[in-house]
């Protein structure tokens, strides 16, 4: 060890400033007590100190200055370090002959390869290795140098196998300082199971050319966290070369699935001499995917192909449900603590509901999804005792507790309209991204009731956007998948009435009272948690966006704390000149709503239309108006119908007093692009109607 | 308050991007404390340091770890180099509990002894009292105190005790408990985690269930801290949390350096709030005091070798909220201490780094000479500079230790590899402007967060810009974004103090005048009596409002364009058909950025009777910061504004004529005017509506008379035009 010496300032941070490596060489980094970090080789480091190789010589750090001593790796190719050494051919032409924006007048990148290789092993161990290359054209097609990979650590593994910027003047490889292995949940203490490594890629301006590689190696996969990949063919960027490549042993548990789409996907299958299956599916030139709204989740609509350790619906079913019964076994007491949430023994729909409304409110939900954590629900008591659980194990505790008061509910796994269609994918668990439990009452009580009892503003029964229409498998045995039920349009909604009076000097005066449902209640509802100065600065602002020169003077909100209730929001306000002067006339149109068209401004669409639950809002607003002005004009009546939608709006004078009415409704959840032209003169009927005026004249 | 119990339940809105930095800021300039469950802690030796080595594959294993050249033994297990990434000689001492899941706790609970129970009454007592003042409470703060302790070796503690009574769902949220530490510097313990129920049953957290975790930050962060979280079982509404944090600084970077704050109020009703700030006897504190009522400290005393400050507030009442209300520390309760006056530490020591930092290489000097070659003045040359460094230096947080965090990576460093945060991309910009002959230094400014005192020094500031000296004057320039255009920087920028190293103090950034950050539209309107309009309009941006649009516009894909621009459209008005539309100097900085495009509608205009009724497109001004009807808090604007639009109208002659005009007319108030204005041109008229706004502040006094202004305003935008229809020859109007 060389004499431990202590270096004034100037001299290390001229080192710090000599040696702070450029992005492709970096050194190691020596960090010490009073802040300062040393880079350069680290040459020894014991129980002395630290002796740093640098550029200006060797510097020797006592060991009680150091707080860490960081080693270094970079993550290029062996090999490569100039961009004449890179091999890869499609990163040779692009040098050569960089993609244009003139090829690609829209793409801020360009996605050379998109490659997945899946190997599984004979043990059912996986090797998913992954490479993507890509050109960089414009300055938001820089975020593709930011990459994230999740896994879960008892499983897996996740190795980058390098990651680099290469431009005609240089490669720049990623390096540890801006490389991180991460907890995802880790603030959520109970579920830290899922991590995430993370890497961002130095030099990734326009004309870069973007290359990673990342391997995920697993181990056998036990049955109650099943293997799962899913590869989709294209994304936000053109695409040249898709590639999804699958080698498994012949005989193989793994089963896949492809959905293609619109693209031509072309496939390959070959037997390796040891049997080894390969199929290499491939697509090229795949466009990108438009940025319109209200469209269908990716995994509805994007060809993609997805792997998975299949089982049958009944062997899942057989399997789940008896893992249900050994985790129900695991929570003694459970009748006396229904008992004790629904404040006396839950019989019935009364006992159910009793049992969700304080459920939902006193089991805190943690914000951790399954799949990033088990699919199998936790042990009953923990999850019990800590008055905390995920979507999953909340209402596996629900259940527990309700089949132990004797409640008659079934638990259900789903698989939400965010994950695709079941039948698009091998059948598996890990195709199941939600549970629900169905009440199952006899028809005199009202039917079987599907609910989720996760969140503490949802009402018993209303079931989340997203899941209504999904698929779902009861635990029952059959193996059977069912539809959960869509709302109807009425279960979800807002109804406002208005009685006002408009005043010869223009000023109108409302009473407003507006009753929110379903989904809408379940927006509204967290209200609950504010004091009754932040709901009054709620209503101000909210009657400040619809009429900007308004005065609120009564407000009053019901039913918030109350479950078993619409909630109901009364404002008495008055606007001052709603009604505009203009020589001798006062104009005005209807109060109280407002509605745009800014989402069918496009004469066509590229994707379909999408919706997670259906919704109706009605409005009526009766008007009294002043003496000494008589009616001139009044809005003229609109109207559209169409399978899955409607607006219906008129206006009418009768006795001194004006009624508006405005009623829409939507009670489908897709709807094809070619329905869009007419879904637009729908949406665009509805605004226009509250472009209207009515015109006062002076008698 | 200090900071709360969880990071759910903070009381602040969340801080933009840029201000990611910060936490880890907050947290390095934070004190420290004493172990657990020992009050009087022996100073830990500077060699007791705990070797711990950190494997590629995740592992940790205990050292001794011994390095020579490719060979590396590791508790006498030999390793090769290459599985080694990280080794910590950790001063923090009695190690964090490792990464890994929480287990669980016991839960089981037991029954309150004789003290424990009056004390429980007493509390419930006083919950009780409280409550039938706030019964709309979402919990009620019993007890909220801290207590910051500088000890003789320069180490610190942080000890904060919250005693409140859940009342609603979302207070549940306080059973959570996630702290952040540095590994090596500092340690977290949480002596006290308990939860008292109503009935007398007391359930408290496992000491030994706490974890420690990487917690996971956006995809552009990679900064070193760690994170401690527990979670206190069974917790209900009508429960009592008593929680102890204790919060260790055994490894300071700089003992001097010593910046212990307290936040007194929170968003729900507290009892009391108190604070303590000890040192040793000999050593002396100051304050910056904000909001702090007359008696309620500091109280100075001396007791048992510790010269201690104490405050003291009672009965505070919950802080709600407003639209637009300055930084939470601006407007309650709050205090912050320091061992010196002024600056000067701070401004020296940061000032030796970024001097160091910005000073540019032979090869960063030759790329700057060539950027600026064509450029005939300096402020051409600030210019492109400014640009480059914005738009080729991508946001990314690379953070190490105090000296990355700081002072910054190398500009050369930076440069290479093409990504940086603000303080970084400062050093690029001094150190190219000053390899083009210019003068300039990055400033550190707490943008967004609050104000800085200028007697009281701080290490809890939120972002760094440049500040420039061009032809005898001093200029701001922000180069942490991408898409402002020279002379123009970030709104949050104006109007606040900059720590200047040259000055050892601190500066005012300039308001800029309202044209600096401006939106202006022309639209020229030509209209039929049966309501047909055909419309062209071209948008031309400056500031905030330049930068706004251009980086929302560059995130759109070229050809949605048609798309947006047709939705922009039809939102004027439904069933709009789009013509041409384009946008200008969208993927660079050389000049205005400005969109442009024509429409048609069939019916814009709407009929009544024989009336046409035009309203004018995109001129309705809201103010939702004026929505309430009274305030306790300042409006506080980030910056200034302009909105200028103009209205060309033509129409068919002899089918149309005026019935009512909107008037010229002058609404002012103490910051701001409204304008309107119309004159004659050609076929038809022009209609001018000029909004300028001067000034960013509305104290509370003033709002009255600024709502007045904003309802007029309101309405006076909202006024439509008038037409009256006249008939064919031979027709009818109607």
């Amino acid at each position: 060890m060389n004499r431990i010496v202590r270096v004034p300032l100037s001299a290390l941070l001229m080192a710090a400033a000599l040696l702070a490596a450029p992005a492709a060489a970096p050194a190691d980094v020596l960090t010490l007590n009073d802040g300062r970090e040393l880079f350069g080789d680290l040459v020894r480091l014991d129980a002395e100190g630290a002796l740093l190789r640098t550029a200006t010589g060797e510097i020797a750090i006592p060991a009680g200055d150091l707080l860490d001593a960081g080693l270094l790796r970079s993550y290029g190719v062996a090999g490569e370090s100039t961009p004449a050494e890179v091999r890869d051919p499609r990163i040779a032409a692009a040098l050569a002959s960089p993609p244009a924006e003139a090829e690609y007048p829209n793409a801020a990148a360009v996605v050379l390869l998109d490659e997945g290789i899946l190997a599984v092993a004979p043990d059912g161990s996986t090797v998913y290795t992954e490479r993507i290359i890509s050109s960089i054209l414009k300055e938001r097609g820089r975020d593709e140098a930011n990459t994230i990979r999740e896994y879960d650590p008892e499983l897996e593994t996740v190795t980058i196998l390098h990651a680099r910027a290469i431009t005609p003047s240089g490669i720049f490889p990623a390096d540890d300082r801006a490389v991180a292995d991460e907890s995802s949940h880790g603030a959520v203490p109970g579920y830290e199971r899922e991590r995430s490594l993370k890497c961002a890629i130095p030099e990734s301006n326009p004309g870069a050319i973007l290359d990673r590689a990342f391997r995920t190696a697993r181990k056998p996969s036990p049955p109650d966290r099943p293997f799962r990949l899913v590869f989709q063919f294209g994304g936000a960027e053109p695409v040249r070369l898709a590639r999804f490549v699958f080698r498994r042993p012949a005989g193989s548990a793994f089963d896949w699935r492809v959905r293609t789409g619109e693209c031509a996907l072309e496939r390959t299958d070959t037997v390796e001499p040891d049997g080894t299956l390969v199929t290499t599916l491939e697509a090229r030139d795949i466009p990108p995917t438009p940025g319109e709204s209200f469209v269908p989740p990716d995994a509805r609509a994007m060809p993609r192909v997805v792997v998975a350790t299949a089982t049958d619906p009944q062997a899942l079913t057989a399997f789940y449900a008896a893992e249900l019964a050994r985790l129900r076994a695991e929570l003694p007491g459970a009748a006396a603590a229904a008992s004790a949430f629904a404040g006396g023994t839950p019989a019935g729909r009364t006992g159910a509901v009793a049992l969700h409304d304080a459920f939902v409110r006193d089991i805190l939900l943690a914000p951790v999804p399954m799949e990033h954590y088990s699919l199998l629900p936790s042990r009953p008591a923990e999850r019990l005792a800590r008055k905390m659980a995920n979507a999953l194990d909340k209402t596996f505790l629900y259940y527990a507790l309700a089949r132990a008061a004797g409640l008659p509910v079934s638990f259900c796994l789903v698989r939400t309209h965010g994950e695709g269609p079941l039948s698009e994918e091998p059948f598996s668990l890990a195709a199941f991204d939600a549970a629900c439990l169905r009440l199952d009452l006899p028809d005199a009580d009202g039917g079987p009731v599907w609910f989720a009892p996760l969140y503490e503003n949802h009402r018993f029964g209303v079931l989340p956007e997203g899941w209504q229409g999904a698929d779902a498998l009861p635990l029952d045995g059959s193996g059977d998948v069912v539809v959960l039920p869509v709302d109807d349009a009425r279960a979800s909604g807002l109804d406002r009435v208005l009685t006002a009076t408009l005043g010869a000097d223009g000023n109108l005066a409302v009473r407003a009272v507006e009753t929110w449902r379903g989904l809408y209640d379940a927006a509204l509802r967290p209200l609950k948690q504010s004091s009754d100065e932040e709901r009054l600065k709620w209503a101000e602002k909210r009657l400040a966006d619809a009429h900007p020169k308004a005065t609120l003077l009564e407000f009053a909100i019901d039913g918030l704390d109350d479950l078993s209730r619409d909630i109901t929001v009364t404002t008495v306000y008055r606007v001052d000149d709603f009604a505009v002067a203009a020589g001798p006339y006062r104009l005005f149109r209807m109060p109280g709503l407002s509605r745009g068209a800014f989402a069918v401004g496009d004469p066509v669409r590229k994707r379909d239309l999408y919706w997670g639950a259906p919704e109706a809002e009605t409005t009526r607003v009766a008007i009294r108006l002043p003496d000494g002005l008589a009616l001139r004009h009044l809005p003229p009546p609109s109207a559209t119908f169409r399978p899955g939608y409607a607006h219906v709006a008129g206006c009418g004078y009768s006795a001194g007093a004006l009624l508006f009415t405005d009623r829409l409704e939507r009670t489908a959840l897709l709807a094809p692009r070619a329905e869009y032209p007419r879904y637009k003169a729908f949406v665009e009927a509805a605004a226009a109607f509250l472009r209207e005026w009515t015109v006062l004249e002076a008698r | 308050m200090t900071p709360s119990p969880s990071a759910a339940c903070r009381i602040r809105p969340a801080t933009p991007l840029l201000l990611l930095l910060l936490p880890l800021l907050l947290l390095l300039a934070r004190p420290a404390p004493g172990a657990a469950d020992d009050p009087e802690p022996a100073p830990p030796r500077e060699d007791a340091a705990a070797v711990r080595a950190l494997l590629r594959d995740g592992t940790i294993l205990p050292g001794p770890v011994t390095l020579d050249g490719g060979t590396v033994e590791v508790g006498g297990r030999a390793l090769p180099r290459e599985a080694l990434r990280k080794v910590v000689f950790d001063r923090a001492a009695a190690a964090q509990a490792t990464a890994g899941e929480s287990g669980a706790e016991a839960a089981q609970g037991r029954r309150l002894d004789g003290d424990e129970r009056a004390e429980f009454e007493l509390w419930n007592a006083q919950a009780e009292e409280m409550a039938s003042r706030n019964p709309d409470a979402n919990y009620l703060v019993l007890l909220d105190r801290i207590e910051h302790r500088l000890r003789g070796d320069g180490t610190r503690e942080s000890r904060s005790r919250y005693i409140l009574k859940v009342r609603k769902e979302q207070a549940k949220q306080f059973a959570r408990l996630v702290r952040w530490f540095v590994e090596g510097r500092s340690r977290v313990s949480f002596p006290r985690a308990r939860c008292l129920k109503p009935g007398g049953l007391l359930l408290e957290m496992d000491p030994a269930s706490p974890r420690v975790s990487t917690p996971a930050t956006d995809a552009s962060t990679f900064i070193k801290y760690q994170m401690i979280s527990g979670m206190i079982p069974g917790v209900e509404i009508g429960d009592i949390l008593d929680i102890e944090v204790l919060e260790e600084e055994t490894n300071p970077f700089k003992k001097e350096f010593w910046f212990p704050q307290m936040y007194f109020q929170s968003a729900e009703p507290a009892r009391r709030a108190d604070a303590l700030f000890a040192v040793p006897e000999a050593m002396r504190l100051h304050f910056t005091r904000r909001n702090i009522p007359d008696g309620a400290g500091p109280h100075e005393s001396v007791e048992g070798g510790e010269r201690i400050y104490r405050f003291a507030l009672e009965n505070l009442p919950p802080y709600v909220a407003e639209p637009l209300d300055p930084d939470y520390a601006d407007i309650t309760p709050f205090v912050q201490a320091s061992l010196f006056r002024g600056w000067k530490p701070v401004t020296d020591w940061v000032g030796a780094m970024w001097a160091e930092n910005a000073r540019p290489s032979e090869k960063l000097a030759a790329a700057t000479r060539e950027l600026v070659k064509g450029c005939r003045t300096d402020a051409e040359k600030v210019a492109a500079i400014y640009h480059y460094v914005q738009r080729e230096i991508r946001y990314v947080i690379v953070k190490g230790d105090m000296s990355t965090l700081w002072g910054s990576w190398p500009a050369d460093t930076i440069r290479d590899q093409k990504f940086g945060c603000c303080v970084d991309k400062a050093q690029v910009m001094s150190a190219m402007l000053a390899a083009a002959g210019i003068r300039s230094t990055p400033v550190a400014i707490n943008a967004g967060a609050r104000r800085l005192d200028p007697e009281i020094a701080t290490l809890s500031i939120t972002h760094a810009i440049s500040r420039v000296e061009l032809d005898g004057k001093i200029l701001y320039l922000d180069s942490t974004g991408y898409n402002h255009r020279f002379p123009h920087h970030a709104g949050m920028n104006h109007g606040r103090e900059a720590v200047v190293p040259e000055l050892s103090g601190l500066e005012a950034v300039p308001l800029p005048a309202p044209e600096g950050n401006a939106v202006r539209y022309r639209f020229d309107m030509k209209f039929s009596p049966d309501g047909a309009l055909a419309l062209a309009r071209r948008g031309v941006f400056t500031g905030d409002e330049e930068a706004m649009r251009r980086g929302y516009w560059k995130s759109v894909r070229e050809d949605e364009y048609a798309r947006v621009f047709a939705g922009v459209a039809n939102e004027l008005a439904p069933g709009a058909a789009l013509g041409k539309f384009g946008v200008e100097h969208c993927h660079d900085l050389d000049g205005p950025f400005a969109t442009v495009f024509d429409c048609a509608w069939n019916d814009y205009g709407k009929r009544a009777g024989d009336l046409l009724v035009v309203p004018l497109p995109n001129a309705e001004f809201d103010f939702p910061e004026a929505a309430l009807a009274a305030r306790k808090y300042p409006i506080q604007y980030e910056s200034v504004n302009l909105r200028e639009f103009v209205y060309a109208f033509a129409w068919e002659k002899g089918r149309l004529e005026p019935a009512f005009l909107p008037e010229a007319r002058t609404l002012e108030c103490a910051i701001a005017s409204y304008a309107t204005a119309v004159e004659p041109s050609g076929d038809g008229f022009t209609l001018t509506v000029r909004y300028t706004r001067s000034g960013t502040e509305v104290p509370v006094a003033d709002y009255p008379a600024f709502r007045e202004f904003t309802a007029k305003v309101a309405r006076a935008s909202r006024e439509p035009l008038l037409f009256r229809v006249l008939p064919e020859e031979g027709g009818d109007a109607r």
